[in-house]
């Protein structure tokens, strides 16, 4: 089943998915001065990626990123939760930043930018996960693949509409 | 400045997500989720070790000033909270590791539960209204795929109504931290203490109030708005549903305290007495509720409700000794309750079932169990001079201090029924003789499980023989609690008092 898919969604999602995504590496560097930032970049790249995963179809949705959603999730708050427990190791507040202008160029680098990388990973992988599953399971395919669904799920669970296929 | 209170909520994101990567059950790494809740459970005791006196830990995240910075602060209630609270999930994860061999353990109970301790240490450290509901929504979150991730459809739709009530319960408090922002310009506690004071009358703070304290009793389950918790929690497991016992409640009763007594004047007389007679009506329906129950786990749940109220009543009365009474009642029962479904969880482990009609004769087959089962339950019940006594002294004091003879009324007829529900248990299951012979086991697993429960009983009795020093510990809390000046100054000191606007109320 493909659901929503056209040749038409198929070819110019690719060309969204790279433009949606320039803007969103735009956000995510400009976040320390000016509006933007981790989780608004994270939520057009996760746009753009369920824009993608519509376009492929429900079975392949999980695997757009090429990896496991859940695992860049929780990446991305092992990294966030780095950022707060490194300035304590060296006697600082937690989540405390620090920021370095580099040269005369007009570059500058601050340590909340890892933070930032943090939070748009877990939006990243949080929403691609969620319309994922939501996707096939409104499909009639199974929300999680088989793995998974030892690890994550209920043993009752069935998905939301039709009957499991196998 | 104390790394102490961010070091609480870090240490259990830390050992979350390590069990969330490491996702294959084994009992190596129910020994690592043993070993971080424990050494949690140490930290927190040492902070509350380090507040004893009266001492506020506080600290700013990233060194920000409010009201853009958040502000961890951890006085004497806070840190007993979190030091009980850390205990009571250190007993659970232990019971949980014995409860069932590891292969067959949810590969995500261990990374919830310990996602679920980082929201309460959280909500329980924070100095931050808007915090506050990330700290409960954290907290939720886990406890909503705690309470699915085991269950068949039967128990998924009795969790739906937690879920549903528990979002409008967000929602309101969303919403009442809006408008806190706007008409304070802060959500930070010590910034709203320091606003406040020239906008005692104004009838948008009375507003507010009502708002902030309808949303935490939908959380704590205050009578009309319990509905969602004597149907969901009984299908919870029993490891599981100790920990929601213990904790979850705990942390709308404690947001109250902290809300009335802390943050805003007190200034609210209609608030307090709608409250006190909600509480009142709330500890005589969850009494009732109890003894019409039929099974262990049923009316535990129902007890949770009529506890609320015993605790919200001294609360209501707003006094520096109904505080104390309500603090008092509030740490027993944190680590009473959780004993009692873990013992629940023992019988469901010996007969298969909880329901009282088909059990029996465990005073016979396992008297270890009736011995903790009777010191729980008594102690709950508030024999004297069992640990649950001294609450229900200071609280029927305060109470007759203030001459609120309804209130004292409506908590002595909750004891009552609190006792007879615990009598029924206690005839049924384990003095009466059994109806169907109790499956005989020499399962060592059972030995192990009561052997958990035992150290809870232990803290238990650690509170009937230190009554005096945990009356005068939660003395201090209250104190502690009441003091707003003090409370706001510990804050301000942190980041100096130019950056704020106002002057000290």
């Amino acid at each position: 089943m493909t659901g929503l898919s056209s040749p038409i969604l198929r070819a110019s999602s690719t060309l969204a998915f790279f433009m949606a995504n320039t803007l969103s590496l735009y956000l995510l560097l400009r976040g320390h001065h000016a509006p933007g930032g981790g989780f608004i970049a994270g939520l057009v790249t996760a746009s753009s990626v369920v824009l993608l995963g519509y376009a492929r179809g429900p079975e392949k949705f999980g695997r757009v990123l090429g990896a496991d959603p859940g695992l860049i999730a929780g990446i991305g708050l092992a990294v966030a939760g780095a950022t707060a427990l490194v300035p304590i190791l060296f006697g600082r507040a937690a989540l405390e930043h620090f920021f370095w202008i580099l040269g005369n160029n007009g570059w500058s680098f601050g340590t909340a930018l890892i933070f930032d990388v943090g939070v748009f990973l877990v939006v990243v992988g949080v929403t691609t996960k969620v319309v994922a599953s939501f996707a096939a399971s409104s499909c009639g395919l199974p929300a999680l693949v088989a793995e998974e669904e030892r690890r994550y799920s209920s043993p009752s669970e069935e998905p939301l509409e039709g009957t499991r296929a196998n | 400045m104390s790394p102490l209170p961010a070091m609480a909520v870090l240490l259990p994101l830390f050992s979350a997500l390590v069990l969330f990567f490491w996702a294959k059950p084994s009992p190596l790494r129910s020994g690592f989720s043993v070993g971080f809740s424990v050494a949690q459970a140490l930290l927190c005791w040492w902070l509350a070790m380090q507040t004893r006196h009266g001492e506020i830990l506080a600290c700013m995240a990233g060194n920000w000033s409010p009201p853009y910075g958040i502000a961890l602060v951890v006085d004497p209630l806070s840190a007993v909270m979190m030091a009980l609270a850390s205990s009571v999930a250190a007993t659970a994860v232990l019971f949980s590791h014995y409860e069932m061999p590891a292969a067959r353990q949810h590969p995500l109970r261990m990374p919830l539960v310990h996602t679920m301790m980082m929201g309460a240490n959280l909500a329980f450290a924070t100095g931050d209204l808007f915090n506050l509901f990330v700290a409960f929504e954290i907290t939720l979150v886990a406890s909503y795929a705690l309470m699915v991730i085991e269950s068949d459809s039967w128990e998924i739709r009795h969790a739906v109504p937690y879920v549903a009530i528990n979002l409008v319960g967000s929602a309101l408090f969303l919403t009442a931290a809006g408008l806190v922002y706007s008409l304070f310009g802060t959500l930070n506690f010590a910034d709203i203490i320091v606003r406040s004071g020239s906008l005692v009358g104004d009838p948008r703070m009375t507003f507010l109030v009502i708002i902030l304290c309808l949303a935490f009793s939908i959380k704590a389950g205050v009578v009309p708005l319990h509905h969602w918790l004597p149907n969901s929690y009984p299908t919870l497991p029993p490891a599981c549903a100790a920990l929601f016992g213990g904790l979850l409640t705990k942390i709308g009763v404690y947001a109250i305290l902290r809300c009335l007594g802390t943050v805003f004047p007190p200034a609210f007389p209609g608030v307090y007495e709608a409250l006190g007679w909600l509480a009142a009506v709330t500890a005589v329906v969850g009494g009732l509720g109890a003894v019409s129950r039929d099974r262990i786990r049923d009316i535990l749940s129902f007890h949770i409700i009529g506890q609320i109220g015993l605790m919200l009543l001294p609360a209501a009365l707003m006094t520096r000794g109904g505080f104390t009474a309500a603090i008092l009642i509030l740490w027993h029962n944190m680590v009473v309750k959780s004993s009692l479904f873990l013992i629940g969880g023992v019988v469901l482990a010996i007969h298969g079932t909880d329901r009282l009609s088909k059990i029996g004769g465990l005073l016979r087959a396992s008297p270890w169990l009736a011995g903790l089962f009777a010191i729980q339950a008594f102690s709950l019940a508030g024999l004297p001079p069992l640990s649950g006594f001294w609450g229900k002294l200071l609280a029927l004091e305060a109470g007759i201090t203030r001459y609120e003879y309804g209130w004292v009324a409506a908590g002595m007829i909750g004891g009552v029924l609190t006792l007879i529900s615990m009598v029924k248990i206690w005839n049924s299951a384990f003095a009466a003789a059994s109806v169907e012979p109790a499956p005989t086991t020499t399962d060592t697993r059972l030995w192990k499980m009561a052997a958990t429960i035992s150290i809870l009983c232990v803290l238990t009795l650690g509170m009937t023989v230190l009554a005096g020093p945990m009356v005068k510990l939660s003395r201090v809390a209250a104190a502690g609690v009441m003091d707003r000046t003090g409370y706001a100054e510990s804050v301000l000191e942190l980041v100096g008092k130019d950056r704020l606007g106002g002057g000290m109320p």
